[in-house]
């Protein structure tokens, strides 16, 4: 990777107590029950996810940011429960959607499916050139961390405990992965941290 | 004004406050004592410090 190369970065909206949606999250409810709370810092928005641009400058910024990447890597359980995106994230870029098993029929709009980690990255890095990778989703984090493939970690923390849902990083092996704050902002109501990876030894 | 009870609890980034595998003998867990690395600082000027 060069210099310029741009970074694989999640994006991901995290309760003080480190869950990632509120308890029972399923199809019609893909946040879980009370987990909406988490997405209190972005606007009521709709399939389009542009229409989520919050009000805050702050946030605003960091929206822009996720939005001015040059593609978009998801699992498939969280693309499923945006609908696709409408087969548009944003822009038109590409957005690739990792699975363990290819569904029949061609993915809606600019996505495809793919099923290796590292060539679905590396697909991604490649399309987005110099702009910035946006990563969506914890198993697709989990995987890409696995395989050394995430290089930063953007979490909006949200001031509130959820008592039960989905962690982030559940799941992965025991193991350290150490992480260096490079980025502090505070919105309205949220903090933004972002992390670089800085290596793992496991 | 009355002062306060407050929780002050070192926490890592995906919400553990040990490691794994904590008990009598390693009551951090595995690896856990990375959570408390920042006390190193707490006689240095600056936020740790001040906390």
């Amino acid at each position: 990777m060069t210099e310029t190369a741009g970074k694989v970065r999640l994006y991901m909206s995290i309760s003080v107590d480190g869950f990632i949606t509120g308890p029972d999250d399923g199809p019609g409810q893909g946040l879980g029950v009370d987990g909406e709370r988490l997405h209190a810092w972005l606007r009521d928005g709709g399939v389009d996810p542009a229409s989520y641009r919050p009000a805050a400058d702050v946030d605003a910024e960091v929206f822009d940011e996720l939005m001015a990447t040059g593609a978009v890597v998801t699992g498939r359980r969280t693309f499923e429960h945006a609908g696709g995106w409408a087969g548009d994230h944003h822009d038109g870029v590409p957005v690739f959607v990792l699975t363990r098993s290819v569904p029949d029929g061609p993915a809606p709009g600019h996505a495809r499916y793919v099923t290796d980690v590292r060539s679905g990255v590396a697909q991604a890095r490649a399309a987005a050139g110099d702009r910035d990778v946006m990563m969506h989703g914890a198993s697709a984090a989990q995987a890409c961390l696995a395989a050394g493939q995430l290089d930063e970690i953007e979490l909006h923390v949200v001031p509130v405990l959820l008592g039960g849902g989905r962690r982030l990083f559940d799941g992965l092996p025991p193991g350290r992965v150490e992480l260096e704050l490079v980025r502090s902002l505070e919105g309205a109501g949220v903090l933004h941290l972002r992390y670089r990876v800085v290596g793992s030894d496991r | 004004m009355t002062g306060r009870i407050r929780v002050d609890m070192t926490s890592a980034s995906d919400g553990y406050v040990a490691g794994p595998d904590d008990g009598p003998d390693a009551p951090l867990g595995t690896g856990g004592f990375r959570l408390v690395n920042w006390l190193d600082k707490r006689a240095d000027p600056g936020p740790s410090g001040e906390v």
